[in-house]
């Protein structure tokens, strides 16, 4: 030891305490990254869009939350009714078009919802929409006439009106009162490619939030993803808060569907923004508010526009039909029912 | 405790030349300003027009900056270390209506405007709003 402390040690003293001092500076700056959440927003699909990870370096980070919002850009060009050149326009300009394989299916999936939902989700109501105003980014402020309304559904409720040919790969509307606004499933839809590109990326803890909507993989650190439910009625507020794992790693979608997010109030009556395609007027189910969660949140969202229009009653008759969904119900009079298996603990 | 760092010191003091003294101070002092430097990038407020990064405003000196959103113009009004966003185009005013935002993380946006803001840099996330401190995400 005698050589430690020996003048011509001295070097290999300074040698070692500046090593330590780098690597604890090295070290330390790597755990921090690598144990990090990081935001990320963009104004995307009319809406705030955040993706949230958790333990991935910096870089890496960086170009995959940029790859994920790449995507759902993509998605909105693609899908989007209010883009003149996306396919959706187009198919409701000339009628009848060719659409990219992706597109197709997920119409063929919007149609399945329609058929296991009897009606309450349609992805036709274009033009019932623009009729309301709800399409556009200032809202509404009166309602529609009456005989406007009645017009439409006289053609609307006759047959389907949306053919798609798989061997064509093309989408034709067959009735003039069809249009089509994926707006109750393509946030969704983008949400779960944005989740398929980090996933692809290696980013295996993340969730992924456009505008309220929600999915969520792996967990955050050794403590699990936690989201609120806002309270219908009151904007500050949460009614449920909801763990997406007990410390398992966890690939959860929840999105819910409200009569609070686009409304107005017109003779001291409220008219929201979810549309029965029965009558032609915004639905007046006895609810507030659907959260739905299950593994997809393209399933998700067209199943919780579905149940808010089915009301209590009907929304857990179609439960019993369908596997590994979980709902959530806040009825007119603030009370709630949820199902078995949700995820959430009211507050 | 004061003893051993006492002890320390001697022991380092006869063990080395002055000239690796110094280089020691010298890596440490620069090791710790590497290791603070880029926690003390001052606090700003972001602007993005459609998701692309328009500027970077310190929120250590007092503005109005006006930028022109899809609607018309909003301006962003810099004042005691906040920030908020002033549109005259937009029906709702949401943007308007969220106020002042101050700590990191916090976003004002409007939406028909494309225009959003958001505070960079070191100061803390809100810790008073429940939904901040406790959620990753709200569902609404």
């Amino acid at each position: 030891m005698k050589w430690l402390f020996a003048k011509r040690g001295s070097n290999l003293i300074s040698l070692i305490f500046i090593v330590s001092l780098v690597y604890g500076a090295f070290f330390t700056g790597s755990n921090s990254s690598n144990n990090k959440k990081h935001t990320t927003t963009q104004l995307l699909m009319g809406t705030l869009v955040s993706i949230t990870t958790w333990g991935v370096e910096d870089k890496k980070e960086s170009k995959a939350v940029a790859d994920a919002f790449l995507e759902i850009a993509r998605v909105e060009s693609l899908m989007s009714s209010h883009k003149k050149s996306s396919q959706v326009s187009l198919i409701n300009l000339k009628q009848s078009q060719i659409v990219d394989k992706e597109l197709l299916e997920l119409i063929k999936e919007a149609q399945r919802i329609k058929k296991l939902s009897n009606g309450a989700f349609d992805l036709g109501l274009g033009k019932l929409i623009t009729m309301w105003g709800f399409s556009t980014d200032n809202p509404p402020n009166k309602p529609p006439e009456d005989t406007e309304i009645a017009s439409w559904l006289n053609e609307f409720k006759e047959g389907d009106g949306i053919a798609i040919s798989e061997k064509n790969n093309s989408i034709s509307i067959t009735k003039q009162a069809i249009a089509l606004d994926l707006g109750g499933i393509a946030k969704g839809y983008a949400i779960d490619r944005a989740i398929v590109s980090l996933k692809k990326s290696g980013v295996q803890n993340a969730l992924v939030n456009a505008g309220g909507d929600l999915r969520g993989i792996g967990k955050k650190g050794d403590k699990p993803w936690r989201v609120g439910i806002q309270h219908p009625r009151k904007q500050d507020k949460l009614i449920v808060a909801t763990q997406w794992s007990n410390g398992q790693n966890v690939d959860m979608a929840m999105v819910t569907s409200g009569d609070y997010e686009r409304f107005f109030i017109y003779k001291e009556k409220r008219y929201h923004h979810i549309l029965n395609p029965k009558n032609g007027y915004p639905a007046k189910s006895g609810l507030q508010s659907v959260s739905v969660q299950t593994n997809s949140a393209t399933l998700a969202d067209g199943l919780s526009t579905a149940f808010f229009v089915l009301g209590e009653k009907a929304s857990k008759e179609l439960l019993k039909q369908i596997e590994d969904v979980e709902i959530l119900i806040v009825r007119s009079d603030g009370t709630h029912w949820q199902s078995k298996g949700f995820r959430g603990e009211w507050l | 405790m004061k003893n051993l760092g006492f002890k320390f010191f001697s022991l380092l003091k006869k063990a080395t030349y002055p000239a690796d003294r110094w280089v020691m101070a010298i890596s440490a002092i620069i090791l710790i300003a590497l290791v603070i430097q880029p926690h003390r990038a001052g606090d700003e407020v972001s602007i993005y027009k459609d998701n692309q990064l328009l500027m970077n405003l310190s929120l250590n000196s007092d503005s109005i900056t006006p930028v022109e959103g899809r609607l018309g113009e909003v301006k962003i009004e810099v004042k005691d270390g906040q920030a908020r966003l002033l549109e005259y185009s937009s029906l709702r005013l949401i943007g308007t209506k969220t106020g002042w935002i101050k700590n990191r993380g916090e976003i004002a946006v409007c939406v028909p405007c494309g225009i959003l803001i958001q505070i960079k840099g070191d100061k803390k996330p809100a810790t008073t709003e429940q939904k901040e401190k406790l959620f990753d995400g709200i569902a609404r």
